[in-house]
């Protein structure tokens, strides 16, 4: 178990190191089926299905005949017992499952089947080489006849999707027996390719009771006429088709969402079926063969019928798709990979030929920004962990994708819309940054109290608001005041931010008439810049907009905002850190009447002097209430702050601030109440 | 012209004093050593090209004030660099001492910058492939490299944290920079061990060159927001048990922020470490579990990574574990301790005071001694005597601690003790940690994994009137915490 349980945490299957010899593999595994029957989930849910896939695989490619067949017959069981794993109640799931049953079967789940039908077969798995062998090209997915695996849950009653299985699966075999005594017999290979696909579409699921129907009405005709007429073997440009359509499993899930992590997967893992597609690779007349039309009229017009019916694809396209789709797998796996990737976010894939579109489509979206090729070009890559792959050099800049570069740090950005764009938004970041500085020169910033491990964890939102993915251009206190130290234990940085957000839009709505004689009186005190005069027509006014009147002095509503946060968040970083006890203690008249008597100060005042006679004081709203909401109860030291200004303090610095403080604060109570009201009615 | 906000010309460099303006060219891939003593302070720009220090690239035409720094200036691109600089005398520093106030420079072709990125570049893909997998399975996400820098003193295992953080963080990645040598306060006190996302590019010209925490001012960086468990002491010998405690405690933490955090997860883990060598192995251990390792770089210690891959065998035949060496530069100077002793000062003067592009108002007030609860770290030498009289060379052992630990389960003796009776000779001109834990808390166990809020310097203790001076990062009343006493002396 040891090697399972180490196993889980490697990254890639082709890092596995097979230690455990091939004979040991089956009671491991064995092992493994206990725990997972008898624990059951978190193993069958997530431990296990990371790995499951790809350590299954690795191990059947080694063990011999028998132990394969106790290895299949372990994998049925994991199918009939009831667990956690899917929401149908499998073992693990589904998508495990059948990415190890397409991975040895071949894309066929075979039904069960009378013994001795073909006896030849029993307990016969080609070698990944017969697949080579050009007169053979149908082989490697020969029936399971000795494993009953149970076809997938029946979807309607009439005729259920079972017994279509059921017939299309006898019908299936019947021809390939007939294809196995006469390997040139192009009418019959295309049957063949033609059931396949059926069963592929059969096997992803949803399937109407209407095509149901038709599928079954025209596989009792092949039954009906199993003597398909024989064509000479003058057409080996067919072998690569039947081959490669039998080979690619052509992916039939559209419809199960899971297509991509099953490629993706697989991709990584062994699978036989590579080396049998590589030797096919050079095959001649492969693409000529894409365009060659199935002999048999039965055959094309059922073909016709279900291609109406937006079953199947054109017959040529599995051809086409085996020999351009998967050959490029095999030399550069990772983009294939990716593009899964891609088609996996695109959602849904009708068809291996629409799926290479939108793949097209989804290119193109991306390809200005660069990151893709990027991102690629890493994987591909894959520089080892070796000094002397580490050594070796490169012809690569490892900032070349990003072409973009701020002026002012030099942050890189991608090239494209979306660099420029995230460029822009980090300048105005910039921007707001300086501004704020050159606001903040004078009042003497502090350093932070730092984050409790809890808020640490949870820190998300804020750490990067500011550079990276902030949108919105006001944003800019949402940053620190995410950062400061909240009392709560549940950290609300992302609603705080947003609401922070949409607090911005409204202050910015605000105006006010410009007075008769604005001299004197333009300019923010704060940000010292203008503002800017508008004519309204509905107001018949010339206005200033983003501006707020308090008492005679005109301030920009969102510097003034900003300022007050800055002062509250100071304030309950005091609150915070200190129980807040000594504060409230000394401050009981602070919740009683906020109109006029003052509390004791939360912004810089000993504690000492807190209870000296109070001889002047100023009041200022609460910014905090608007900004952040779920705080608003928090203490009633926090909502009003009284700053007094003959205190005795310390140092000048800390004057000046109480003095900027104070200045700033200089609002008639009245007004300032006012407009948190209005703002909360808001 | 001046972009209003940008404040082009605002501030512009005194240049009175400026004594020569040299500008030469860097070849590409070719790297530009210098050192920069406390008095003097070098002005830099690159004019035209790239030019990174420590992966971190300097903007066009934007000139970085340096001082007390050993740095080195490397050219990525084969076109190479223009770089101008001058230098002036550092008024902020004491003049009188016989230190020069010359730089020493040099340019250098032999760098091993090229394996450092392509480490960055083997990361990277290993974060693309984390990426690719977690978009695929939402529901059991995996985590990117955790990344793991040992190696003698000096041998640049800071510098290479550094790189890989600031190419990192260049690709749009996010990695937690860990730092777990208490020598280096990174962005935070010595005698700290920090856990730091790298949310934009490290600052160069703050005092160790990575950047300041949030401030209530605004920076010219985006703050980084760090975890920071107090150790106390300098170097992890001072206390083994202590520290390993508490790195165990910082990788909980760590590991947890990558569970939350989808950014941060694909990214990863970087460590950097004190000089640890074979002997120290259960400490190596402990790191690598407690922070999950998965890629651990040895700089230019063969022996060690010999020793290691014996020591990690398992781990590195099931895959698990990835090891690699890769060499030291040649810029790599010795620090002396005078020098590394000022750089703590200077960084312990920034957290108060702030640097010279936003400083700082800290809040000097007086509060009663006995206003507080004082614990501070245990010295293994104190605690148990014996060792001291080891034979020289003899490792310290854990195995006899063992009975001690069996004995006294909840105990912290080995680790914190109260400090009772505080006077001058305890408190005077040391920092002390404020923890996150109010002082009415009962459980002892709780002060050995909280975090620290912030950190106040003692300037004088009034004995006879029972009160002390303190120095606090806050204009605020001090949190009626628990308070940690540290060994950092620090006068203003």
């Amino acid at each position: 178990m040891a090697s399972f349980c180490s196993e889980a945490g490697t990254k890639r299957g082709n890092h596995l190191d097979p230690n455990a010899p091939p004979t040991q593999k089956l009671p491991l595994f064995y092992l493994l089926d206990s725990i997972s029957k008898n624990a059951g989930p978190p193993y069958t849910t997530y431990i296990f299905p990371q790995f499951l896939a790809q350590v299954y695989l690795r191990a059947y490619s080694q063990v011999d005949g028998l132990t394969k067949k106790k290895m299949e017959d372990m994998l049925t069981t994991w199918r009939t017992t009831r667990g956690a794993g899917t929401p149908e109640g499998e073992l693990f799931p589904r998508d495990v499952r059948n990415h190890i049953e397409q991975a040895i079967y071949g894309r066929m789940i075979p039904a069960p089947m009378p013994p001795g039908q073909m006896p030849m077969q029993q307990n016969m798995y080609p070698p990944p080489s017969i697949h080579t062998v050009p007169t053979t090209p149908f082989m490697p997915t020969p029936p399971q006849s000795s494993i009953s695996m149970a076809p997938p849950p029946p979807h309607s009653a009439g005729i259920s999707r079972d017994s279509v299985t059921t017939t299309l699966l006898t019908t299936l075999s019947l021809k390939r027996a007939l294809l196995a005594k006469n390997p040139h017999d192009t009418s019959t290979q295309s049957t063949v390719g033609i059931l396949e696909q059926l069963q592929a579409h059969l096997n992803a699921g949803s399937v109407s009771q209407a095509e149901l129907v038709a599928i079954q009405q025209q596989l009792e005709q092949f039954r009906a006429n199993p003597s398909v007429p024989s064509f000479p073997s003058s057409t080996p440009a067919m072998h690569p088709r039947s081959a490669s359509s039998s080979l690619t499993m052509p992916q039939p899930v559209p419809y199960s969402g899971g297509f991509s992590g099953v490629t993706g997967q697989a991709t990584q893992s062994p699978r036989p079926d590579f080396s049998a597609l590589q030797g096919l690779g050079p095959l001649p007349g492969a693409a000529g063969g894409a365009s060659a039309a199935p002999a048999g009229l039965d055959f094309s017009s059922l073909l016709g019928n279900l291609a109406r019916a937006g079953i199947l694809s054109h017959t040529g396209t599995p051809v086409a798709d085996g020999a351009t789709t998967t050959t490029p797998r095999l030399g550069a796996p990772v983009p294939q990979i990716r593009q899964d990737l891609r088609e996996a976010s695109v959602g849904s894939v009708n068809s291996r030929a629409d799926g290479q579109h939108e793949d097209a489509q989804v290119q193109t979206e991306d390809e200005p920004d660069g990151m893709e090729d990027y991102e690629e070009l890493i994987l591909r890559m894959n520089v080892q962990l070796t000094l002397a792959d580490l050594s070796q050099q490169r012809d690569f800049q490892p900032t070349s994708h990003l072409p973009n570069r701020c002026s002012q740090c030099a942050a890189r950005f991608a090239a494209g819309k979306t660099g420029k764009d995230r460029l822009q938004a980090h300048l105005d970041w910039h921007f707001r940054r300086n501004r704020k500085e050159r606001e903040s020169e004078g009042r003497g910033a502090n350093r932070r109290w730092l984050p409790r491990a809890e808020l640490w964890v949870n820190d998300i939102a804020s750490a990067f608001t500011g550079v990276r993915d902030e949108v919105d251009p006001e944003s800019t206190h949402g940053s620190t005041h995410g950062m400061a130290p909240r009392p709560g234990g549940s950290d609300v940085a992302g609603s705080a931010v947003a609401a922070k957000q949409r607090n911005t839009a409204e202050l910015q709505k605000k105006w006010v008439t410009m007075p008769p004689n604005p001299a004197g009186k333009k300019k923010c005190p704060i940000c010292k810049e203008e503002f800017v005069d508008e004519f309204v027509q509905d107001e018949e006014e010339w206005i200033w907009r983003n501006c707020v009147k308090v008492k005679n002095s005109y301030y920009h509503a969102t510097c003034r905002a900003d300022a007050l946060a800055t002062a509250a968040a100071n304030r309950k970083a005091v609150a915070t850190a200190s129980d807040g006890h000594n504060l409230r203690a000394a401050s009981p008249s602070g919740t009683a009447s906020r109109e006029n008597t003052p509390p004791a100060s939360a912004v810089g005042v000993k504690p000492e002097t807190v209870a000296s006679p109070l001889r002047q004081s100023v009041k200022m709203e609460n910014v905090e209430q608007s900004v952040a909401g779920p705080d608003k109860q928090d203490s009633g030291a926090d909502n009003v702050a009284q700053v007094d200004g003959k205190l005795d303090l310390p140092t000048d610095r800390v004057e000046s601030e109480l003095g900027s403080l104070k200045r700033k604060a200089e609002g008639s109570p009245e007004h300032a109440d006012k407009e948190v009201k209005k703002e909360k009615s808001e | 012209m001046s972009i209003p906000g940008f404040g082009g010309d605002e501030n512009p460099v005194e240049d009175l004093s400026e004594t020569n303006a040299t500008t030469f060219h860097l070849e590409g891939k070719s790297e530009w050593r210098f050192e920069v003593p406390f008095k003097t302070i070098l002005s830099l720009k690159v004019t035209e090209g790239v030019g990174e220090i420590f992966g971190t690239e300097l903007p066009l035409n934007v000139p970085v004030q340096l001082t007390g720094v050993k740095y080195a200036l490397y050219a990525p691109l084969p076109e190479g660099c223009t770089v101008e600089y001058s230098t002036r005398i550092n008024r902020d520093q004491a003049p009188g001492s016989s230190d020069s106030t010359d730089i020493s420079e040099y340019i250098s072709e032999d760098t091993p910058m090229n394996q450092y990125i392509n480490l960055h570049m083997a990361l990277e893909s290993y974060r693309q492939e984390t990426a690719d997998y977690n978009y695929l399975n939402p529901s059991s996400p995996r985590s990117g490299p955790r990344v793991l820098i040992l190696g003698n003193r000096s041998a640049g295992k800071t510098a290479l944290a550094r790189i890989l953080s600031s190419y990192a963080y260049k690709m749009d990645h996010h990695p937690v920079l860990v730092n777990l040598n208490p020598r280096d306060g990174v962005f935070s006190l010595p005698g700290s061990l920090t856990a730091t996302p790298i949310s934009d590019t490290f600052d160069l010209e703050s005092a160790n060159g990575y950047g300041g925490t949030t401030t209530s001012g605004s920076a010219v960086h985006n703050p980084k927001q760090p975890v920071v468990k107090n150790f106390g002491f300098l170097s992890p010998t001072d206390n083994l048990e202590l520290y390993k405690y508490q790195v165990s405690k910082l990788g909980v933490v760590v590991m947890s922020r990558l569970e939350e955090d989808a950014d941060v997860r694909n990214s990863g883990v970087i460590i950097d470490t004190p000089a640890l060598n074979i002997k120290d192995i259960n400490v190596i251990e402990n790191i690598v579990s407690d922070f999950e390792v998965n890629v651990v770089v040895v700089v230019d210690n063969e022996r060690l990574l010999i020793d290691l891959r014996k020591k990690f065998k398992h781990k590195i035949s099931n895959s698990q574990l990835a090891m690699v060496k890769i060499p030291k530069s040649g810029g790599v100077v010795e620090l002396d301790d005078s020098f590394i002793r000022q750089c703590q000062e200077e960084t312990i003067k920034e957290y108060f005071n702030g640097d010279r592009k936003t400083p700082l108002s800290p809040f000097k007030t007086e509060v009663d001694v006995k206003d507080f609860r004082y614990f501070k770290g245990v010295l293994s030498l104190d605690f148990n005597p014996s060792l001291s009289f080891l034979p020289s060379g003899d490792s310290y052992t854990t195995d006899d601690m063992d009975e001690d630990r069996k004995k006294d389960e909840n105990s912290m003796d080995k680790f914190y003790t109260a400090l009772e009776d505080p006077d001058a000779s305890k408190l005077e001109n040391l920092i002390i940690a404020i923890t996150q834990l109010p002082q009415n808390n009962k459980q002892p166990k709780d002060l050995l994994n909280t975090c620290v809020l912030g950190y106040i310097h003692v300037s004088r203790v009034d004995e006879a009137r029972g009160k002390m001076k303190v120095l606090s990062p806050m204009v605020a009343a001090i949190p009626r915490n628990i308070l940690l006493v540290t060994t950092i002396g620090y006068t203003e």
